[in-house]
């Protein structure tokens, strides 16, 4: 908790934070709950999806709504990653790092308090995804009864491993590169482009041993994204995944465990 | 009683240089202890180590006689090199942070701002302050837990004069409250207006330790007479005379600060000695200092 309340100390009265903050909560509210909108928008305009009116789409119902919307807040979570670069890249900058272990912190301690803003953002995705699904829910779900609601409630959480799993890994490459423009160009280079491309060539490209195409689904952000697979399939009557498999939380825990390593073996033996 | 800081045997090397070299060093408690030496002497390479920060490749050191973890550092108040604190927050808000991170309360946030002058602006940000402004700042976060120990790198670095003064004052009226305060500086005019003991650094390596007064009491006389002898015999029997030394010109006498020129000469004529040469050369800590660095270069 004090851990926590330093962060917060640090965080509480900068613009950035909450510009961002706010972005990545309203980026998925806003998102998230207007796509009965955008389908009567769509039905206006005369679209539909082979013949089906596509107001009556059930993206809403319990418990599909719970996936559809944690699946849609994991494109929001470049913004707990941002927040996590500039907070970190700021303590190289300000020279404050040095500063804090000078004051009396440990340098364990000092990534408690990293990390406790990591569980923060992890919990307020959590929060507001599930408020979002189950209030949408509520609202257009045709059988909002218990047992369908708390059914796939396992998503939420799931969701909050996605978050924690991307901040982690931002965590690690501004401790490597320190500054935060470099650390975020490079960040979304790597995740929008160098890894997908990576990961296409590991499993079509015919040159490369299978070993590859076995490997392709652990890369990091890979990893992240086999959590929650894309749910929209299913209306157009396609098989889709609904459920974690034990590989891929096992990749996922695997991955924390490795961020987190090198974050507390690189933060041990620099010199400040 | 522990001292205050005890070194022993540290050594840090980077690539090409051997930023610390070997360097044993103790503080006692109530001292002013001055780390003089050149830039790029190991001063602060060396306060880097003994504050958590940079890693030495061997060697030890505690804090008050057993310590040498975190828990150490919160019961210090230090500034390393140029003030650090968060530019968009202002004074009371940064001070906040230390004070977490001290295990102490909020209690004393206004009377350390107003101990360096600071009150009027403590809602502004910190990036709206000017240097001075800055450096009293680092002195107010060094302050807020009262710590028993302060460490100084350079606090007077790149200030006007005026503001070099008042942070001179600040330290010597801090050093009066019985605090134990280790300064780093280049300036030897600095630590002998500021400091009671001090040691000379260069590359890395301790070239002397000494008490600031030991240097003051010894000011020296030089005198001459047409009879060398009579004039040796006379001051050897003069109150205050440390010592008489003859060199080929001159008779060096070492004598004591209650020993003036005036009462010298007088006490000589009347043993009978007129002087025919007296200066007084006072034995600054820039000639000791002078001196020491010469030294160590024909060792070499």
């Amino acid at each position: 908790m004090r851990y926590l309340t330093i962060e917060w100390l640090k965080l509480k009265y900068y613009k950035i934070f909450w510009i961002l903050s706010i972005l990545y909560v309203l980026g998925m509210v806003i998102v998230g709950g207007s796509w009965m909108f955008l389908m009567e928008f769509l039905k206006n305009q005369g679209a539909s999806f082979e013949g089906i009116d596509p107001t009556v789409l059930p993206l809403y119902d319990f418990p599909d709504v719970w996936q559809n919307m944690s699946y849609i807040a994991t494109y929001f979570n470049v913004f707990p990653s941002f927040i996590v670069v500039i907070s970190m890249t700021n303590e190289f900058s300000y020279r404050t790092l040095r500063q804090n272990i000078i004051d009396g912190l440990s340098r364990e301690q000092f990534l408690l308090s990293k990390l406790s803003l990591i569980v923060g953002m992890t919990l307020l995705a959590m929060v507001v995804v599930f408020f979002l699904a189950f209030f949408t829910g509520l609202v257009y779900a045709k059988d909002p009864s218990f047992s369908l609601i708390t059914q796939d409630l396992f998503f939420i959480p799931t969701l909050g491993l996605t978050v924690f799993l991307y901040c982690s890994f931002a965590l690690l490459v501004s401790l490597l590169l320190k500054r935060s423009g470099f650390t975020i160009v490079l960040l979304f280079m790597y995740t929008l482009i160098f890894e997908p491309f990576t990961v296409l060539n590991f499993e079509h490209n015919p040159f490369l041993p299978g070993f590859f195409k076995t490997i392709a689904p652990y890369m990091p952000v890979e990893a992240i994204n086999n959590l929650i697979h894309v749910p929209f399939q299913k209306y157009i009557f396609q098989e889709i995944q609904d459920y974690l498999t034990f590989s891929e939380v096992f990749a996922a825990i695997v991955w924390a465990f490795v961020y987190w390593g090198l974050i507390y073996w690189i933060v041990r033996r620099k010199d400040l | 009683m522990h001292n205050i800081l005890e070194i022993n045997q540290l050594h840090k090397r980077y690539k090409r240089i051997h930023a610390v070299d070997g360097l044993t060093l103790s503080v006692k408690p109530g001292q002013v202890f001055g780390l003089l030496g050149p830039n790029g002497s190991g001063k602060t390479t060396t306060l880097g180590i003994v504050l958590g920060v940079i890693r030495s490749n061997s060697g030890q050191y505690t804090w008050f006689g057993k310590d040498h973890s975190h828990a150490a550092r919160q019961k210090l108040g230090a500034i390393l090199e140029t003030p650090s604190f968060y530019p968009y927050l202002n004074a009371v808000n940064n001070l906040k942070i230390i004070a977490r991170i001290k295990g102490v309360g909020n209690g004393r946030i206004d009377d350390t701002l107003k101990q360096v002058g600071l009150y009027d602006r403590r809602f502004d940000a910190f990036k709206t302050y000017s240097l001075g402004m800055k450096q009293r700042l680092a002195i107010a976060a060094a302050l807020l837990s009262d710590p028993e120990v302060l460490i100084l790198d350079e606090p007077t670095n790149g200030l006007d004069p005026q503001g070099i003064a008042e942070i001179r004052q600040l330290i010597i009226e801090i050093a009066k409250s019985g605090k134990t305060i280790i300064l780093a500086s280049h300036l030897l005019d600095e630590v002998q207006k500021v400091c009671s003991h001090f040691a000379v650094l260069q590359n890395g390596k301790k070239l002397y330790e000494g008490s600031v007064e030991e240097l003051k009491a010894s000011d020296e006389m030089v005198v001459n007479a047409e009879n060398r002898d009579q004039l040796k015999r006379a001051a050897e029997s003069i109150d205050g005379v440390i010592s008489v030394k003859e060199t080929d010109h001159h008779i060096l006498l070492k004598v004591s600060e209650t020993l003036n020129a005036e009462e010298l000469n007088r006490q000589l004529m009347d043993a009978g000695v007129a002087l025919n040469h007296l200066t007084k050369k006072q034995n600054s800590l820039e000639q000791r200092f002078l001196e020491i660095l010469s030294q160590n270069q024909s060792n070499n």
